[in-house]
């Protein structure tokens, strides 16, 4: 979406505003991602350490894969479902959120062979945090600058 | 020392700490509000902005289809423009003449979400109006508009952001970005706060399926997504405002409807189902295919969208009437661009100018009018700057573009109306690919500069004998079309004159 704008911005927006259009945007997403771990964090501490913290890393991450999966379509409109939703299909599609999250943790659980797979996945996502958090921190950097100064 | 109450006593009292902004809230330490028929020295002024309204859908003006009998009964005291043009064709250019007085090539606001050029800022219809006298209110739905209420809104006593009359935002977090606001929002185009907007999705989907689908069954009107609205409310909103606002005041309203998407109330949904069709024209050159068919259908949402919204513009009149407003208020009721259904063209932002487009109402009852007046002397809505200010005993500044309205001044009988599409050219460059339309007297000449395909070519109409500009008179009244291309020519070599650097 950013770079879909991008053309039209330089039209008419500063360099120093379209950094800060960036930085907003990144910035946005470092407090969403923050809420994300502290909603796990949290799940950790209230359910039974077998549950949940004892292997935090696979089932926090298998949560957070599988909700973005929902979440993400959610928001681009892609299910139509929830634009059309009443309270019966929102319980029915919560079901499905529901038991997608129980059969894959419970298929993690079982088969040792896919939690190895799923923590490697993981393993390899984290090389994105090198450039995710130093961007994120900078953005946030650059909102309180523009916050105080602009 | 052994305190008299224990420590979970005090935690306790703590907790009614919440509720006392509400009890705050009841006590009432200002002033009394005054009667909005009471005499004063300054009138107020009110403006009313209805986004997306064209003049030719408006049977006021004679369209087919009664679309506006509350309007018609508004025009019976007040004074109506039939040749009344707005300077852009959609939101930023058209509201950016609006509120400054001047065409796009000053203030330059071309881009979508564009603002005012900087050195302009200050040009705007509320600095203008400072000084105290006026108590200066300013509200708009449309996100486009606002950015220019944000942009002027040291200028404004009362500034209530689009979210005030929204079911919900997920926006909420502007007061937190304040001093930057308009890079958040343009951040906030990108992308919205993902986790939130899809749980209000969720649940306003929920509220709306549930609650509201018998009165909106097309679906609540909504200014852009996820930001739903009722315009019951804001009417209710606006006649508190109005009522508890000191006085003079001026006041300026833009609201959303008739703009798509097209929600009206159910017993407006399918009142122009009447088999009627409007004229087909041939594709133009910027078509988008849109069919004939489709065009129509478009067309019939959108009258029963307008219906809609005049049937609530009409609580609003009849609140005038009951409170005496009309007896101390300039009222003007406007738009800021039209809608097309034509030429395979649904919508607005499009590089076309023809009369659905730029052919917008106006209306200006003055305090205490009791009889209708119709003027048909084209007229610009850079005008209406200048004329508030007028009528209001202010100077005029030299910045303004506009004239003083008819019956208020006398416009120069050979006086050229202009109409700029400009959103690919670049803000700080001349102005050199976009349509400009000139209107003089009744004809209307269109250029069409710097387009692939369609470059440096016009167009000219008769807008008195061919209203519906259906035949292209530039190849055959070569001289009519000679003369108003060199006024064209000299306009746009002055505007372009500080880019030529």
């Amino acid at each position: 979406m950013f770079s879909y704008k991008l053309p039209g911005w330089l039209l008419h927006v500063r360099i120093w505003d379209i950094a800060g259009i960036f930085a907003y945007t990144l910035t946005l997403s470092l407090f969403e991602s923050l809420i994300a771990l502290s909603a796990l964090v949290l799940l950790a501490a209230i359910l039974p350490q077998p549950l949940f913290r004892q292997r935090f890393a696979t089932q926090g991450g298998l949560l957070v894969l599988l909700s973005a999966g929902w979440l993400i379509p959610a928001e681009i409109d892609y299910l139509e479902v929830i634009k059309e939703a009443t309270v019966k299909t929102l319980i029915y599609w919560s079901g499905w959120y529901l038991a997608s999250l129980i059969v894959a943790a419970a298929l993690i659980y079982y088969f040792r062979r896919l939690e190895e797979g799923l923590n490697s996945f993981l393993d390899r996502l984290t090389i994105l945090l090198y450039v995710y958090m130093p961007l994120s921190f900078l953005s946030l950097t650059i909102v309180i600058i523009r916050g105080l100064v602009v | 020392m052994n305190l008299p109450i224990s420590r979970r006593s005090f935690l306790k009292s703590l907790s009614v700490l919440p509720f006392l902004p509400l009890l705050h809230s009841q006590l009432n330490f200002g002033e009394e509000p005054q009667p909005l028929s009471q005499s004063q020295e300054r009138p107020n002024i009110l403006i009313l902005v209805f986004d997306t309204l064209s003049a030719r859908h408006m049977s006021l003006y004679g369209y087919n289809r009664q679309t506006t009998p509350h309007l018609a009964r508004f025009a019976e005291r007040a004074t109506v423009y039939h040749a009344h043009r707005a300077s852009g064709n959609y939101t930023t250019p058209g509201t950016a003449s609006l509120l400054t007085g001047t065409y796009p090539w000053t203030h330059r606001a071309f881009q979508l979400n564009g603002r005012v050029a900087e050195k302009h800022q200050q040009d705007n219809l509320f600095r203008a109006f400072s000084g105290g006298a006026y108590t200066r209110i300013a509200y708009t739905h449309n996100l486009l508009a606002n950015v220019f209420l944000d942009q002027f809104h040291e200028d404004l006593d009362i500034y209530l952001k689009p979210r005030e009359f929204y079911l919900a935002d997920t926006r909420f977090f502007d007061p937190l970005v304040a001093n930057d606001f308009y890079t958040a929002y343009l951040s906030a185009e990108v992308r919205d706060f993902l986790l939130l907007s899809v749980i209000n999705e969720v649940w306003r989907t929920t509220y709306r399926r549930t609650m509201l689908k018998e009165q909106y069954p097309s679906g609540i009107p909504e200014a852009s997504h996820q930001a739903f609205f009722l315009l019951e409310t804001v009417i209710d909103g606006i006649k508190a405002i109005l009522s508890k606002s000191r006085q003079p005041f001026l006041a300026y309203f833009h609201l959303l409807p008739p703009h798509e998407p097209y929600r009206p109330r159910h017993e407006f949904q399918d009142r122009f189902e009447d088999g009627w069709m409007a004229t087909v024209k041939k594709p133009h050159f910027f078509s988008k295919g849109q069919p004939d068919e489709r065009l129509n259908k478009a067309r019939r949402q959108y009258d029963a969208y307008l219906a809609y919204a005049d049937a609530e513009f009409g609580r609003l009149y009849d609140f005038m009437i009951e409170t005496g407003l009309l007896d101390n208020t300039y009222v003007v009721f406007t738009s800021d661009h039209g809608q097309m259904f034509e030429r395979g063209i649904h919508g607005h932002r499009t590089p076309v100018l023809y009369e659905p487009l730029t052919h917008v109402p106006l209306l200006i009852s003055q305090p205490r009018q009791q009889h209708r007046q119709d003027i048909y002397t084209p007229t610009s809505c850079t005008d209406l700057l200048p004329t508030l200010l007028h009528l209001t005993g202010q100077p005029i500044p030299d910045w303004c573009e506009g004239q003083l309205l008819p019956p208020f001044g006398e416009p120069g009988s050979d006086r050229s109306i202009f109409s700029i599409e400009a959103e690919h050219n670049p803000k700080n460059s001349l102005l050199s690919k976009g349509t400009i339309a000139l209107v003089k007297d009744q004809y209307k000449l269109i250029h069409y500069l710097g387009y692939d395909g369609y470059e440096d070519k016009h167009e000219l109409y008769d807008l008195g004998n061919d209203p519906e500009e259906m035949e292209d008179l530039y190849l055959t009244k070569k001289s009519l079309a000679a003369d108003l291309q060199h006024e064209l020519t000299e306009k746009l070599l002055q505007v372009n004159q500080p880019y030529l650097a």
